[in-house]
C-alpha cells in the first residue's frame, strides 16, 4: 500500500466534491437543518430547568439523524458509479494503483468532506457559552464525545456508501441501497426502546446509532460501540474492495 | 519482447470473446490491430493494459507477468481506451497533473512531462480550459496526452482516431509515428489506410483468433486481389479464353465484351505473381489491341475483408 498515491486519489476526489453542484446543495441545506436544530434544541432548554446539556439535546435531535442518513448517501452515490458510466474507472485502474489504493483514498475524501459539513456545527457550543456568559456547564469532554460518534458513525456510513456505489454504474441505485442499508441499521437500533427479548436487545443495542450519541453526548465512551463501528467499517471497505477487484473478471 | 502473450483466452458469461491468441511484439515496433468490431481487440488490449484479468494463457509486458505484476506493467504501459476517460470537471492541466502523479511522475518532472506533452498532442491554447467544454477532437489529444504522459515503454491505442477530422488524424498519425522512434505501440484502428502508413506490422483478429500477422505488404500479396491484373484487348473472346486458359500461373479469369467490341480481362495469379509482362509479350505475339494493362494493387481493405467478411462472395 502506497500512502503517497492514495493521497493523490485523495486529493481528487474532494477537489470533485467542491467542483461538483450536488455538494453546495446539501451543504446547504445541511447547514440549514442543524442550524435550525440548534435553535430549536435552545428554545427546548428555554422553556423550563431541564437536567440535559446543551450536547445532549442538541445531538437528541432526531431531525438531525433523519437528515445524516439522507445525506451521506448523496456524498457516495458518484465514487464509483460515476466512474464506471463515463469510463474513467478504467483509466483509473489501468493507472499504477492498487485496488486499495483507490477505495480508501475516495473512503478519506468522502469521510473529509462529511465531517466539514458537521464542522460549523462545532462551532454552535462556543457561540452557546459566547452568548450565555458562561454560566452555562458546557464541558469539553461531552461534546469530543459527541462528535466522536458522528465521526465513528460517518465512517460506517460512508464505508456502507461505497460499497453500494461499488455495485452499479447508476447513481440514483447506488443512493437508494445506501439509503435504504443505512435507514435498516439506523431504524433497527430503535428497537431497543420497544419492549423486546433481552438477547435481541443485546444484539440491537450495537446497531442503535441514536442510543450510542445518548451515552456518548454524556460523555461516556463505550468500547463495544467504538468497536463496532471501527470492524464494521473495515469489514465494508473489504467487501467494496472485493467487488472492485471482481470487475476485472466481469469486464 | 515487448509484449509476450500466449494462448490468451477470455471468457464472459457465455461468451469466449478471445479463444486462445498468441503473438509476440518487439520493442520498438509499431503494430496495428485490427478485425471487425466485437473481434475481441479491445478485450485483448483491456487485458494488455492490466483492466481485465485473463480466463487462461500467459501475458508477459516489457518481461513482467500482467497477472503477477500487473502495477509494475501498468507503470509501464500508456493505455487509451476506446472512451476516453476524462474527468470532464477538471482543467486540462489540472487532468494531467493529476494523471502524471497517480502514475508515478514526482516533483519537477511532474511539469515537464505536462509541458512535454502539451506540446506534442498540441494542447497549448486548450490547456486552462474545462474538459467538459472541449471539442472531441481536443478530448481524443488530451487523452492521448494522458496516455504518454509517464513516458511509457508501451503504448496501448484503442482506436486512438476515432470521431477526428481528416486534418486531426494526419496529425495523430505523425504523433505515433513519431511516438514509434522511443515507444513500442500497439494501435487498434478501422482506418486501414493509417495502419498501411504507420505500421510495421499488422495483427488481424477475427471471432477471438488471430488470422494474420505480418507487414501490411506481405499481407496485401497474400490476398486474391492482391497482384491480380486488368486488361483492355481488342481481339475475339474465344480465342482470348483458349490462350489464357494454357497459363497454369492463373487461378480465375474473367472477361467481360465491353460495348465498343473490346474486352475487359480480369486474371488473377495463383501467387502474388506480376504477370504484365507476359501478358504484354503475349499480346504483341498475338497481334491484340491493347488499351489497358494494370496490376491490381490490394489494399489492406481487400485483406481485411478477405479474412474476416463472412460470406465471402
Amino acid at each position: 500500500m502506497n500512502f503517497r498515491t492514495i493521497g493523490i486519489i485523495f486529493r481528487r476526489e474532494l477537489q470533485a466534491f467542491f467542483l461538483s453542484p450536488i455538494a453546495y446543495v446539501v451543504a446547504f441545506f445541511w447547514l440549514l437543518l442543524t442550524g435550525f436544530s440548534f435553535y430549536f434544541a435552545i428554545a427546548i432548554l428555554n422553556k423550563e430547568p431541564s437536567e440535559y446539556t446543551v450536547m445532549q439535546v442538541f445531538f437528541g435531535i432526531f431531525f438531525i439523524w433523519l437528515a445524516q442518513v439522507m445525506m451521506v448517501p448523496i456524498l457516495t452515490m458518484r465514487a464509483f458509479s460515476e466512474e464506471y458510466r463515463l469510463g474513467t474507472f478504467e483509466g483509473l485502474m489501468t493507472a499504477p494503483v492498487r485496488d486499495w489504493e483507490v477505495v480508501l483514498g475516495k473512503f478519506f475524501a468522502v469521510l473529509i468532506f462529511y465531517l466539514i459539513l458537521w464542522s460549523p456545527t462545532a462551532l454552535y457550543p462556543f457561540l452557546f457559552k459566547l452568548v450565555t456568559f458562561s454560566v452555562t456547564p458546557l464541558t469539553a469532554g461531552p461534546v469530543w464525545c459527541s462528535y466522536l460518534v458522528v465521526l465513528l458513525m460517518g465512517m460506517f456510513y460512508v464505508a456502507i456508501g461505497l460499497l453500494a456505489s461499488s455495485l452499479t454504474r447508476n447513481q440514483i441505485i447506488a443512493a437508494v441501497i445506501a439509503f435504504a442499508t443505512i435507514a435498516l441499521f439506523f431504524f433497527t437500533g430503535f428497537l431497543i426502546y420497544f419492549n423486546i427479548p433481552f438477547t435481541l436487545r443485546e444484539l440491537v443495542g450495537y446497531l442503535s446509532a441514536y442510543d450510542h450519541m445518548e451515552q456518548f453526548s454524556k460523555g461516556l465512551v463505550n468500547t463495544k460501540v467504538l468497536v463496532f463501528y471501527l470492524s464494521m467499517t473495515v469489514m465494508t471497505l473489504l467487501i467494496t474492495q472485493k467487488v472492485i477487484e471482481s470487475r476485472r473478471w466481469k469486464g | 519482447m515487448m509484449i509476450e502473450v500466449k494462448n490468451l483466452v477470455k471468457r464472459y458469461a457465455g461468451l469466449e470473446a478471445v479463444k486462445g491468441i498468441s503473438f509476440e511484439v518487439a520493442q520498438g515496433e509499431i503494430v496495428g490491430f485490427l478485425g471487425p468490431n466485437g473481434a475481441g481487440k479491445s478485450t485483448t488490449m483491456r487485458i494488455l493494459a492490466g483492466f481485465l484479468s485473463a480466463t487462461a494463457g500467459t501475458v508477459r509486458v516489457a518481461g513482467f507477468d500482467i497477472f503477477q505484476n500487473s502495477i509494475e506493467v501498468r507503470r509501464r504501459v500508456g493505455y487509451m481506451p476506446e472512451i476516453v476517460p476524462l474527468y470532464t470537471e477538471m482543467t486540462v492541466n489540472e487532468f494531467l497533473s493529476y494523471r502524471a502523479r497517480l502514475k508515478g511522475v514526482r516533483g519537477k518532472r511532474v511539469r515537464e512531462r505536462i509541458d512535454y506533452v502539451k506540446e506534442v498532442c498540441d494542447l497549448k491554447e486548450a490547456q486552462n480550459r474545462i474538459i467538459g467544454t472541449l471539442s472531441k477532437g481536443f478530448r481524443q489529444r488530451v487523452a492521448l496526452a494522458d496516455a504518454i504522459v509517464h513516458d511509457p515503454d508501451l503504448l496501448i491505442l484503442d482506436e486512438p482516431t476515432i470521431g477526428l477530422d481528416p486534418n486531426q488524424i494526419r496529425q495523430v498519425r505523425e504523433l505515433i509515428k513519431s511516438l514509434g522512434q522511443k515507444h513500442t505501440v500497439l494501435i487498434s484502428t478501422h482506418i486501414l489506410p493509417e495502419v498501411e502508413m504507420t505500421c510495421q506490422r499488422v495483427l488481424i483478429i477475427n471471432k477471438g483468433r488471430i488470422e494474420a500477422s505480418d507487414s501490411p505488404y506481405n499481407l496485401t500479396r497474400r490476398v486474391r486481389s492482391g497482384g491480380g491484373t486488368r486488361l483492355e484487348v481488342r481481339a475475339g473472346q474465344e480465342v482470348v479464353r483458349h490462350v489464357l486458359s494454357s497459363w497454369e500461373e492463373l487461378e480465375e479469369v474473367a472477361i467481360v465484351p465491353l460495348k465498343d467490341g473490346w474486352l475487359q480481362v480480369e486474371a488473377f495469379p495463383k501467387r502474388g505473381d506480376d504477370l504484365r509482362e507476359k501478358f504484354f509479350h503475349c499480346i504483341t505475339k498475338e497481334g491484340w489491341g491493347l488499351r489497358e494493362l494494370t496490376r491490381h494493387r490490394a489494399t489492406l481493405e481487400d485483406v481485411f475483408v478477405e479474412l474476416t467478411h463472412e460470406d465471402k462472395l
